[in-house]
This record gives structure tokens, C-alpha cells and sequence, in this order.
């Protein structure tokens, strides 16, 4: 049952998102169930105009009431949220995450905390983070969110 | 002959006893056998130091075994003059093994037991009988009580339905109520009939919206999976954001699982609708007990004189009496520290083992890679790590040109294989570092012993089987182990946390006698443990002498901590 759900919600998801593609988004690679590509560009008038990125989304079988795990992978944005090695750090990913949210209303939050930055600097303890999270998944750090504005 | 058996069974004398002495008398029937019982204690009376019987007692049907009986305690309890213990060992134990009251006879008596049972006289002859009528010290006396889970569930679970009757509210609305009181219901009623509203809206009780539960939705999809909602599966709350029962399900199962209770929330995103009792209750029919059990769960949780044990499974809660109290130990064996709610780090205090904490997780990572892939700079003592085969050096920074092997200056440098220990320099860094290290190495050690002997707990109760069976010995005698491996585990406990406390601890006078404390429990507690692992009948004195001698030890260290070491240095 629980991976009908799963199944059932993701070709939905992919379907509705191909359909409509929201702006700025962009599916690159879906062929799994399990691992999604997607290419988000930096909204005009912002620090990131038209610079792509890509996100990389995990499923598990539980999604969507777990949340998936999202990461940039490539070159990572320079954003005081955002470490190099492409860990976010975004409440909507681990603690505040509701199975109401989907592919593209991550794309569009990570899109809008870009869109809102003001400065293009890395997180004050990236290298401190980066260099003890190797080998780990971003779900395994337990998160802190200092500031929601930025 | 098993007629008069049961008469002097029943008169109360022990079984055993009365067995030897029918066999003693030849069957001769019950007044003889008393005589022979009797007539053994009184001959013994000779020898014996006559002490006042104070000890209490059941006395025996008849007014004859009542009186050897007392004479036998006073026996036992003065009886220094261990020569005449083989001449009566056997009536003696066993008579007195009549009155399992007073333990320290029966400890006694036991001693005796074995002597019959390997008949090494002479041994027990030059044992100091008072030893073994010192019962194992406990260290700590905690006064923190220990809750079992399903108890506190339990009552937990009859003050909430109580107050929902009374209050006819929902059962998490009650939970609220109570614990906005502290769970104290005599105040909460009291000030509930004043006005209830009022009550309720200060604890934080919202009046429950409309809801849906499994019906016809047309048009709609579930936000969760997707499914149109037309066949009687739609469930929503006011805010209207539908979902199917089945999403809805996995949705709370999860939430119940994760320990949510009180103000769970709509599945939406960051809609703040709570989902109300009922709602769970009707959706989710399977999960609902489990649901009123966190809600029960909130006795402990949200009370500042309560803690969960942290060990998994176990689900007991430990209760501080007093606020001065920090340390609580729960019947699992684990201790916890009230302030922090890690495991019982004392000596260390709460903010050394924070600072401990975060210097290992910066250091032990970068720490191992350091002294295996840098040496510092013979001239200028910055750290260079060496990025090929050669040995000859070239520091970037003061240019200084020498030998990664023995550091000596390059030009003119000879006999690099003849280790010179005055030559050993090291940076500031490097010798902090080290230093760290060599505290965190031992930090460990203790760590994993302790790991070790917690497995001990388990195979104790077995050891005890094993001697109780082989050597004929009493639960009582060997019972101490169970003790014994507590007292073990709770001296690495300590050794691993002096460790932290030594790292912190400035140099001085303090610090020699600290150290030298903690060099003595360490030597008692390695003897201990090793004493334990290879538990046998041969060993047990030994064994109840060092867990003893530990037990003294570990309160000494302790004590010097807490009153301040070289205070309690000279005092002692």
C-alpha cells in the first residue's frame, strides 16, 4: 500500500510538473523513481539571474509522508544557506516537511530563498560543516534553522 | 519414619535437620531426635559467648526447639572461637537456616555449609569470620525512585480519563488541562468549576472545529496520494485540505510514532489546525491506544523532576525527589545525570563534559591525521606535512632545511637511526594535542571495558547458577555478584569520567592526589574485573573482599572530589 502511494504520487508529480513546468524549473532526469534530477534557474533581478544549478531529490518508499532527501549536486550556489558540498539547510526538507509538499513546491521555496539573498556568501561554518558531513546524507544532520527571512 | 518427619516438620525444625538427626538417633522416634538437636546446641553452649538474644524470630511450636534455638544465635553471633565451628557446623547451619530473618547468620551458616561440603577444615579454621559478615557496601544511596513505565501509564492514563469525565472534555484536552496544573487534579477541578473557560483557554484548550471522516468528496483528490475521494474515503478537517483515509493513517501513524500527541497538526503545510481526539480515534482506530499512551507519555515528558531513561527500551522514568539531586539511577543499571540528561559523568561536571564533547568531536577526526602525517618545523615549529618520498626537507616558511626522519638540521647531519630522546621537540599545539589525546585515549579504554562488563550483568546470573550447582552453595552467598558487577561497572563508569575531570583539573597538589586516587581505583578496579570475568566458587571471598575494597575506594575519590581534594587529603 505504502509504495502504491509512493509510486502512484510520483508519476503524478512528474507528470503534472512536465505538463506545467513551473518557472525556472526543470526536470533533467526522472527515469527512477528513486533519484530525480532537477535544473532550477536563478530568477531575473536577483543576485542568481540566470545561473542553473542542479538539485538532486532521494525518494524512499515512504514518501511523501518522509521527506525526500535534497541536495545541489555539481556546483552548488554561494548562498549563506547552502554549503559547498551542496547540503541545504531548509526547515521544509527535515523537520517542517508535510507530505502536502511536493517536487515543485521544493524547487519553488529553494528558487524563492535564493531569489530573497542579498549577498552571495557561504554559510559561516561551512568548512567546518563540510568537512565533518563527508560521506553523509543531509538527513543525518540534525538541523538548526537560525533565520527564516533569508 | 516419615510420620515422625513431619512431626518434627512441623514443630519447626528444618527438614534437613530433622532428617540428620532421625538418622543420628536411628529412627527412634521424635523425642530422641529432639534430644539429639537439643543436646548438640547446649554442648556447643560450652564454648560458646553468651551474648542477650535479641534477634527476632519465629518461634517453633514447641518450647524445646524455641530454647536451643536462641542458644544457637547467641552462638552464631558471638562466636569468635572458630576451632569448634567443625565439631558443629552441621546442626548449627542448619538450625539456624530455620530463621532466614537475620541475614547475617545465614551468611554465617554458609560458610559452614561449604566447610561440609569439602570438608577443608583447616581453611575455614583460619578464616577471619567477621569479613564475611560485612555485607557489600552500596556507593551510592540515591533516594531518586524509579517508575516502571506501565505503571505510570497506567496511572497516568486514569487521572486524564478522570478529568475527561469531569470536565467532559476529549482526553488530549484534559492532558492539556492537567498539565497546565502540573498534574495536580484536586487544584485543577478547584479552579475548573470556578470557571471553566477561563481554565480552559489559559491551558490552552481550543474549541474543535467540524471535521469529515470517510465520506463522498467529488471532485477532490487526496493532496497526499492523488486518489479522487468519491468512493466514502475523504477525511478533512475545517481547513478542508482533503485527503484519504489511507494517507491520513500513515500520516498520524507516523506522527504517533515520531511521539507527537498534544496539538498535532493538519497534514498540510503549515496549516495549524490540531486534529482532534475523535478524528484519531475514528481515522486511525488502530493507533488510537497508542495515541492516549503519549498523551500519559506527557506526565513525564513535560515534568522538570522527571526523566525517561535513555536507554533504549527500557521506558522506565526516574524521579528526582529533591532538587539538589543530580544523579538517578534506574533499575536497568543506567545512571543519568539530571542536569544534562547524558549518562552520570561524575566527577566531571555538566559544562566540562560540553566542553569535553565538543573537543572531541573537533579533535579525534583531525587529531589521528596530524601526528600520523605532520611534524612540526625544527626552527620555526609550524606544521608541515610532507607531500613526497624524500626525506630532505625544505620548510616553505623560515626556509629551514632538514631531516623528516630524525629533524635534525640537513647540512652536517649523521647518525639519523640513533634515537636521542633529548632531541624530541615539539610545538606548543603539538604537545596540547598530545596531551588531549592521551586523556581521551584512556577516556576510551575505560569506555569500551565498560561496554564489556555491562555484558557481564547478564552472564552474572548464570555464574551464580553455575556455583550454586556445582559447589551446593545458597542464593544467598553468591548473590553479592550481582552487586559486585554493579559496583565494577560503576568504577569504569567513574575511572572514564576522572578522565575529563583530570583533562580540566589544573596542575598543582590538587591534581597529584586525584591522580594518585584515581591510579588506586583503577588498580582495585582492573583487579575486580578481572576477578569477575573468571568467577568461580574458589574465588568468591576474594571476589567479595576487592568489590569491598573498590566500593572504598571509588567513595574516597568521590568524596575528595566533592569536598575538594587537598581539604579532604589532609583530613584523611
Amino acid at each position: 500500500m505504502a509504495s502504491g502511494r509512493y509510486a502512484k504520487r510520483l508519476q503524478k508529480e512528474l507528470q503534472e510538473i512536465q505538463k506545467s513546468p513551473p518557472h525556472g524549473i526543470m526536470i533533467e532526469e526522472a527515469n527512477n523513481l528513486d533519484r530525480w534530477v532537477v535544473q532550477i534557474t536563478g530568477t531575473e533581478n536577483t543576485l542568481y539571474n540566470g545561473e542553473k544549478f542542479r538539485l538532486q531529490f532521494r525518494f524512499n518508499s515512504e514518501y511523501p509522508l518522509e521527506s525526500p532527501e535534497v541536495m545541489f549536486i555539481g556546483v552548488a550556489p554561494i548562498h549563506p544557506h547552502i554549503y559547498s558540498n551542496g547540503h541545504i539547510c531548509l526547515s521544509i526538507l527535515y523537520d517542517a516537511w508535510s507530505p502536502a509538499l511536493t517536487v515543485s513546491s521544493v524547487c519553488v521555496s529553494i528558487l524563492s530563498m535564493l531569489s530573497s539573498c542579498t549577498e552571495k556568501v557561504p554559510p559561516v561554518d561551512n568548512q567546518y560543516y563540510v568537512s565533518r558531513s563527508i560521506g553523509k546524507t543531509p538527513k543525518d544532520t540534525r538541523w538548526m534553522f537560525h533565520d527564516d527571512t533569508v | 519414619m516419615d510420620d515422625t518427619l513431619a512431626q518434627l516438620i512441623d514443630m519447626g525444625f528444618d527438614p534437613s535437620v530433622s532428617q540428620l538427626a532421625l538418622e543420628q538417633t536411628n529412627y527412634q522416634g521424635v523425642q530422641q531426635a529432639i534430644e539429639y538437636i537439643y543436646g548438640l546446641s547446649t554442648s556447643n553452649n560450652l564454648s560458646g559467648v553468651k551474648q542477650g538474644s535479641t534477634i527476632g524470630q519465629t518461634p517453633p511450636s514447641s518450647q524445646q526447639p524455641l530454647q536451643s534455638q536462641k542458644t544457637l544465635v547467641d552462638l552464631t553471633q558471638g562466636n569468635n572461637n572458630s576451632s569448634n565451628l567443625t565439631k558443629t557446623h552441621v546442626a548449627d547451619q542448619q538450625l539456624t537456616s530455620n530463621k532466614p530473618k537475620s541475614q547475617k547468620t545465614s551468611l554465617k551458616s554458609s560458610i559452614r555449609e561449604s566447610s561440609e561440603t569439602n570438608s577443608d577444615d583447616e581453611y575455614y579454621q583460619d578464616v577471619d569470620d567477621y569479613e564475611f559478615d560485612v555485607p557489600v557496601q552500596e556507593i551510592f544511596t540515591t533516594n531518586n525512585s524509579v517508575i516502571q513505565a506501565r505503571e505510570l501509564i497506567k496511572t497516568a492514563l486514569v487521572e486524564i480519563d478522570n478529568i475527561t469525565n469531569i470536565t467532559e472534555t476529549s482526553p488530549s484536552e484534559a492532558t492539556l488541562l492537567l498539565l497546565h496544573f502540573q498534574w495536580n487534579s484536586n487544584k485543577l477541578l478547584e479552579r475548573y468549576y470556578e470557571d471553566p473557560d477561563r481554565v480552559k483557554q489559559q491551558a490552552g484548550v481550543k474549541a474543535i472545529d467540524q471535521y469529515k471522516i470517510k465520506i463522498n468528496v467529488p471532485g477532490q483528490d487526496c493532496i497526499i496520494c492523488g486518489d479522487s475521494l468519491d468512493q466514502n474515503n475523504g477525511s478533512y478537517l475545517s481547513c478542508q485540505h482533503y485527503a484519504c483515509s489511507d494517507c491520513w493513517d500513515g500520516f498520524i501513524t507516523n506522527k504517533i510514532k515520531d511521539g507527537e500527541s498534544i496539538g498535532m497538526t493538519c497534514l498540510s503545510f503549515k496549516c495549524t489546525n490540531i486534529i482532534p481526539d475523535i478524528f484519531v480515534k475514528e481515522v486511525v482506530p488502530k493507533q488510537y491506544n497508542k495515541y492516549l499512551e503519549r498523551l500519559a507519555q506527557t506526565f513525564v515528558d513535560k515534568n522538570p523532576n522527571m526523566r525517561w531513561c535513555p536507554v533504549a527500551g527500557c521506558g522506565n522514568a526516574l524521579k528526582a525527589d529533591s532538587k539538589a539531586e543530580t544523579v538517578a539511577s534506574c533499575t536497568c543499571g543506567f545512571k543519568i545525570c539530571f542536569k544534562c540528561n547524558q549518562e552520570s559523568h561524575i566527577p566531571a561536571n555538566c559544562d566540562q563534559m560540553k566542553q569535553w564533547k565538543k573537543k572531541c568531536e573537533d579533535d579525534s577526526e583531525t587529531a589521528n591525521w596530524i601526528q600520523s602525517n605532520t611534524q612540526d618545523c625544527p626552527q620555526c615549529h609550524s606544521s608541515i606535512e610532507k607531500n613526497g618520498g624524500c626525506n630532505h626537507m625544505t620548510c616553505k616558511k623560515c626556509k629551514h632545511e632538514f631531516c623528516w626522519v630524525c629533524l635534525g638540521n640537513w647540512k652536517n647531519h649523521s647518525k639519523c637511526n640513533t634515537f636521542d630522546k633529548d632531541k624530541v621537540s615539539k610545538s606548543e599545539s603539538k604537545k596540547n594535542l598530545e596531551r588531549y589525546l592521551f586523556y581521551f585515549h584512556r577516556f576510551n579504554i575505560h569506555e569500551q571495558s565498560k561496554k564489556f562488563e555491562t555484558k557481564l550483568r547478564a552472564s552474572t546470573l548464570e555464574t551464580i547458577m553455575s556455583i550454586q550447582n556445582k559447589k551446593d552453595k545458597r542464593w544467598i552467598d553468591v548473590k553479592f555478584l550481582i552487586q559486585s558487577t554493579e559496583i565494577l561497572i560503576q568504577c569504569r563508569r567513574t575511572l572514564k569520567y576522572t578522565y575529563v575531570f583530570g583533562f580540566y583539573l589544573p596542575d598543582g597538589a590538587e591534581k597529584n592526589l586525584f591522580e594518585y586516587l584515581q591510579n588506586d581505583l583503577e588498580k582495585t578496579t582492573e583487579h575486580l574485573s578481572g576477578l569477575l570475568e573468571k568467577a568461580e566458587d574458589k574465588n568468591i571471598f576474594d571476589i567479595k573482599e576487592v568489590t569491598n575494597l573498590a566500593s572504598t575506594k571509588l567513595r574516597h575519590l568521590l568524596e575528595g572530589v566533592e569536598e575538594g581534594l587537598t581539604l579532604g587529603g589532609t583530613k584523611r
